[in-house]
């Protein structure tokens, strides 16, 4: 009101959507997932597999069979489980204002879990569990709407109790009970259930990129999509939720609203993608906070598209290191992640030396 | 100063909370007060009184038990929170201690009842944020990092913020807790200002009762008692009202003064005359030693303090001796020796 015509010409931020650092993060995304295609237990020349990317062909049938068959499904995998899971794990970690939470984390994979148990061992009594195989694109949306409603379930239970425990700290160790409760109640399914019927259950929770089809990422493709679209869409209003509910609400944001359609788009990203990969655990947790250091910002505008980015970078990275280049050995996907993750969630406790004081 | 604008009104409200078996608490009933446009009030009140409840119900943001709150002649009830949130914004008490958000876009978040699904910001958002910015005096921390901010300057990002939201009322909760004296000073006098020049609305709820009776063009008081009174501070002060809300066993607001006294009298009488600087001083310290100090010659005891070259002088009449002094502290260990 008393500012003079100098400093209103003062150097004043730019609040629109930086489009430099997405294409960066876009060509490291492009960069990784040419790595993670070229490298395997089959050494395939780069060249080849750039005319076998863009064109289809090679002098080796096997090779483009191998790179059409596994390696592109897998890689492609990695990108939706890495972004869905990073993109899933910021949307908890603003919802809850707790920088530990993750869909891991608040029992939602493990929710998924149980609905995938459901599905599995409960077609398994019935019929065979092939069954579920040969049911095709069937069984596999039957799998997909398990897992989200698993996930769904976990997460309205852990925000009913957030109403009433403002406590981050409580309500994480809640939401570890609330997991191990979900898991337990599916080792006592498995108790009773045939051993071949637990078999395919318990290659699945070994959690794997490779197991995905090309069918299947049909599916599960629209529906990372559609979740992160959502959450983009909630961007405003998780930027109001940053300062707390109290505060969203008296900017005219719908908190109650906002919710829903949190949980809505975390189950689908989380449960979607933990239905056909089995559960990962610590992107969710370390992406979004790797990707607020690396660009300073809390803005869920910039923060989701980055987030989505970094994750896919993330998990195309670790399945890289997972297939141990040179070797026919493969490690457990989610081994890997919790290598990477762990340590970062580490870095998050030391830095805010005070969890209780939540999100500093 | 005011110009008579109704921005805000409520009508037999009663506030409070509602228990599951269907009955309710009540804060405070029969609430009626208006705010109008350019004026700062002071809402004040113990402990327990429900001035956070009043705040928030008034914003919205809390529901009312009955009665009617209205913006612009319409109710709250009515308007949808969006509609709400262009009339009214709140700095409430909740800790903001979100990290990586810099000072402008935390004030830019003010501007979210008015822009679009995603919350891109027009020239003229912009225009407003700059603007909220300028006003706080805020502009060297732009790009700062939220959490890198004193508790001072956080505070006076969270106005502006709601500032930015462009509201003709603003309600804040405690806005001067946790503060040190020349932020809170500095704070109660930016609002002051902001009241007069922006012609806002705005109420804020505090415990410094000095800051609100020389700040607040008027003045809500609540007590335990489920009342809220209002008026122009000094008339509240004259007409006792302050003494009685704040009575306490061993805490009393000094009418004199228009502060709590924090010392009971011990009986004893004193007269203190002289140069305004030295008795106001010398005053203090005889209060804080339990003397009832008035003014003219009716005590067994007078003192009379002067401005002097190089100093302050003091002479201390007795019945029958004068004594001169040349300090507080020694004015005070003679009093002690002699007695009254």
């Amino acid at each position: 009101m008393n500012s003079t015509n100098a400093q209103s010409e003062y150097n004043w931020p730019d609040t629109s959507i930086n489009t430099a650092y997405l294409f960066l993060l876009l060509s490291g995304v492009a960069v990784l997932f040419l790595g993670n295609v070229a490298l395997g237990s089959v050494p395939i020349p780069v060249w080849d597999i750039i005319s076998i990317l863009f064109s289809g062909e090679s002098e080796n049938a096997a090779w483009v069979k191998i790179i059409e068959n596994i390696r592109i499904p897998r890689a492609f995998t990695a990108i939706l489980a890495g972004s869905a899971l990073s993109v899933g794990g910021l949307l908890m970690q603003t919802l809850f204002r707790n920088p530990l939470a993750g869909p891991s984390v608040l029992g939602i994979t493990a929710g998924a879990s149980l609905g995938v148990a459901v599905v599995m061992l409960t077609a398994g009594t019935i019929t065979s569990i092939f069954a579920i195989q040969q049911l095709g694109s069937l069984g596999s949306w039957m799998i997909i709407a398990a897992a989200s409603i698993g996930s769904a379930a976990v997460l309205f239970l852990i925000l009913l109790i957030s109403m009433r425990i403002r406590d981050s700290v409580t309500l994480l160790i809640i939401g570890l009970m609330i997991g191990n409760m979900t898991i337990a109640l599916v080792s006592i399914w498995q108790y009773f259930s045939n051993p071949e019927q637990i078999r395919d259950y318990l290659i699945w929770t070994f959690g794997s990129l490779g197991g995905v089809t090309s069918d299947q990422l049909l599916l599960l493709t629209p529906v990372v999509v559609v979740g992160s679209l959502i959450a983009f869409g909630l961007s405003k209003n998780l930027n109001g939720l940053l300062l707390g509910e109290n505060y969203a609400r008296s900017m005219g944001l719908s908190v109650q609203r906002s919710r829903i359609w949190i949980i809505l788009s975390t189950s689908l990203l989380a449960g979607g993608v933990t239905a056909f990969c089995g559960p990962i655990g610590f992107v969710g947790v370390a992406v979004p906070h790797l990707t607020r250091s690396l660009l300073n910002t809390n803005e869920h505008r910039i923060l989701i598209p980055a987030t989505f980015l970094m994750g896919a970078i993330l998990m195309l990275a670790c399945d890289i290191v997972a297939q141990v280049p040179g070797s026919t050995t493969t490690l457990p996907i989610s081994a890997v992640t919790s290598m990477v993750g762990s340590p970062v969630v580490i870095w998050v406790i030391i830095k805010r030396k005070n969890l209780q004081a939540s999100f500093s | 100063m005011t110009d008579g604008t109704v921005v805000l009104h409520t009508d037999d409200l009663s506030i409070g909370y509602r228990a599951k078996a269907g009955e309710s608490t009540i804060v405070a009933e029969h609430i009626d007060v208006d705010l109008h446009s350019g004026e700062l009030i002071c809402l004040l009140g113990p402990n327990g009184s429900g001035k956070s409840t009043l705040i928030k119900t008034l914003a919205g943001v809390h529901s009312m038990l009955s009665g009617e709150v209205t913006l612009f002649d319409e109710s709250i009830n009515i308007l949808s929170s969006k509609e709400i949130a262009h009339r009214l914004s709140t700095v409430l008490t909740d800790r903001v201690t979100v990290g990586n958000l810099s000072v402008y876009n935390l004030v830019a978040f003010g501007r979210s009842p008015y822009t679009g699904w995603l919350g891109s910001l027009s020239k003229e958002d912009e225009e407003k944020v700059r603007w909220a910015i300028e006003a706080t005096g805020l502009t060297e921390f732009v790009n700062r990092d939220i959490s890198k901010l004193s508790d001072g300057e956080r505070q006076k990002v969270m106005i502006a913020r709601a500032l930015a939201q462009d509201t003709s009322v603003i309600l804040l909760d405690e806005p001067t807790a946790h503060l040190d004296l020349p932020n809170r000073v500095e704070i109660i006098r930016l609002l002051r200002q902001l009241a007069h020049e922006t012609g806002k609305g705005i109420l804020l709820s505090t415990h410094e009762l000095d800051l609100a009776l020389k700040a607040g063009d008027r003045i809500w008081l609540m007590n335990r008692e489920k009342a809220l009174f209002k008026g122009v501070p000094e008339d509240l002060v004259l007409k006792g009202t302050f003494e009685e809300v704040f009575k306490r066993d061993s805490f009393d607001f000094d009418i004199e003064t228009g502060s709590f006294k924090i010392h009971r009298h011990n009986g004893k009488r004193i007269a203190l005359s002289g140069d305004p600087v030295p008795v106001f001083w010398t005053r203090r310290a005889l209060e804080r030693e339990g003397y009832r100090v008035i003014e003219g010659q009716d005590a067994p005891q007078i003192i009379k303090a002067r401005s002097q070259k190089g100093g302050f002088k003091w002479k201390l009449y007795d019945k029958s001796s004068v004594k001169e002094i040349g300090s507080v502290s020694e004015l005070l260990s003679v009093l002690k020796n002699v007695g009254p």
